[in-house]
């Protein structure tokens, strides 16, 4: 089928005419005309696809950009890098990029708040009566039974409880109560996972106290968070 | 005074409680050791040891999350911080393997290279998200967005790519073509672009629209090729 205007355009005037590089003539005619239109259209998706396989194909992996950035690569491997990087705009950019980046994380930099938490682990501390003499890290104890003895930690300055008690309000199910001395309140959460995934976080309140009900049996991390320090436990096994 | 060997024999629990004592000294400012966090690292990394690397990832997600804060590109991503910071440390596992460990003697060497890799995080993201919006699908057919794209999944659509600039190179017979096909779909640029970059290969607009004209209607005549395209059609 040919098209019923003329002048038709040439393939390269379709091609410029995609590229939004086309004569008023050309725009004009494709406008009117649905054949050269459907033209067009499969000129443009033909393009499309080459695009979408080979965007960026022979550019290397921001972690190489990052190895040949660092002086990592080997020599060979470096000048085909610095080749590419000299032809290929994106890549001298994000090269650019990682530059301008690591220079102002240098060590001279000024940390920002995010960077200056205090990360602690609490270690077992067997009785208050131990509190300032050298500490001996102990694996996790079970906290079983109707009531267990609290279990005292010490992280830093900070001084903590857990004891487990019977969920009234949850038959067969834990509450775990905690008690922090020694670490500002003001934003102290207590965060609790089991292999990775959040069962629940719950505020310190202001006189240090903690309470996360409804948890069945098993083995769980807590992490105590504020705006200026974490503090790490080892594993919970409630029992 | 310990030197690092010795470390190697120090229990773990003391070594990261040793390191995040040093670390909270340095950003007071104050002189610091960094042979504890090395010697964390050490056993991370080179031990593979899960243990060091759960206290390793305790003590330095603040750090890293703050790194993610900072870079340039964050804000605009719309991502979670910890979504880069779990991809920086995914990145810094797999770039650094035992035998690789050697490469970095000391402290400010590993965070400078785990700086790095946050970048890296940072910017994979930002090119996948550009792939989305230059390409009307995403590499291998599907609709997709840039988080739900996964380390295999970018491994292997890098590979393909890689594949199919090869199958394209070996149909084209000339540098002009070679230029033309590379800018045009390789870097996503326009025939102005083209020109300006390889001036010294093109005399003018109509050149490089000819040349791009007469491979494009070689590709599309070719069966293998348009298989390789549209392997469903």
């Amino acid at each position: 089928m040919t098209s019923e205007l003329s002048p038709e355009p040439t393939n390269q005037e379709l091609l410029a005419y995609l590229d939004g590089e086309a004569t008023p003539q050309v725009v004009e005619h494709i406008n009117q005309c649905p054949y050269c239109r459907e033209r067009a259209e499969q000129l443009a998706r033909f393009q499309d696809l080459l695009t979408t396989r080979l965007y960026r194909a022979a550019c290397p992996t921001t972690v190489e950009l990052g190895d040949y950035c660092l002086g990592l690569l080997p020599e060979e491997r470096a000048s085909e890098t610095a080749r590419h990087v000299a032809e290929c705009p994106h890549c001298a950019r994000e090269l650019a990029q990682l530059r301008e980046y690591l220079a102002t994380l240098a060590p001279h930099s000024e940390p920002t708040p995010l960077e200056q938490v205090k990360v602690l682990f609490a270690e077992l501390v067997h009785g208050l009566r131990n509190a300032g003499r050298a500490l001996q890290p102990a694996p996790a104890y079970a906290l079983r039974g109707e009531a267990s003895e609290p279990l005292l930690y010490q992280a830093g300055d900070a001084q903590i409880s857990i004891e487990v008690q019977a969920d009234t309000a949850h038959p067969g199910r834990r509450l775990l109560l905690g008690f922090v001395i020694g670490l500002p309140a003001a934003g102290l959460q207590a965060c609790l996972t089991q292999q990775d995934q959040p069962i629940a976080t719950v505020p310190v309140d202001e006189l240090g106290n903690l309470t996360i009900s409804n948890l069945a049996p098993g083995t769980y991390q807590l992490v105590l968070r504020s705006p200026t320090a974490e503090v790490h436990f080892p594993d919970l096994e409630i029992g | 005074m310990e030197n690092q060997r010795d470390l190697g024999r120090w229990d773990l629990a003391e070594v990261a409680r040793r390191c995040a004592q040093e670390t909270t000294r340095f950003f007071q400012g104050q002189d610091q050791d960094g042979r504890f966090c090395y010697e964390l690292f050490r056993r991370a990394l080179l031990e593979r040891d899960d243990c060091a690397w759960e206290l390793l990832y305790a003590q330095y997600r603040p750090l890293i999350a703050g790194w993610v804060k900072r870079h340039p590109s964050f804000p605009s991503s719309g991502e979670d911080n910890e979504y880069f910071v779990n991809r920086a440390l995914e990145k810094f596992w797999t770039a650094l393997p035992p035998k690789r460990f050697s490469r970095f003697p000391n402290l400010p060497a590993l965070l400078r290279y785990l700086q790095m890799c946050v970048h890296s995080a940072i910017i994979d993201y930002v090119r996948r998200a550009e792939r989305l919006a230059v390409c009307a699908l995403d590499d291998i057919g599907r609709v997709g967005n840039p988080t739900n794209v996964t380390l295999e999944d970018e491994v292997l659509t890098s590979s393909y790519r890689e594949e199919f600039w090869r199958e394209i190179d070996q149909r084209l017979h000339s540098e002009k073509e070679r230029h033309v096909v590379y800018g045009s779909f390789v870097l996503a640029l326009k025939p102005r672009e083209i020109l300006a970059r390889f001036s010294d290969i093109f005399r003018d607009i109509q050149e490089v629209y000819r040349t791009k004209e007469n491979v494009l209607a070689r590709l599309g005549r070719d069966h293998e090729l348009q298989k390789l395209l549209e392997p469903d059609a």
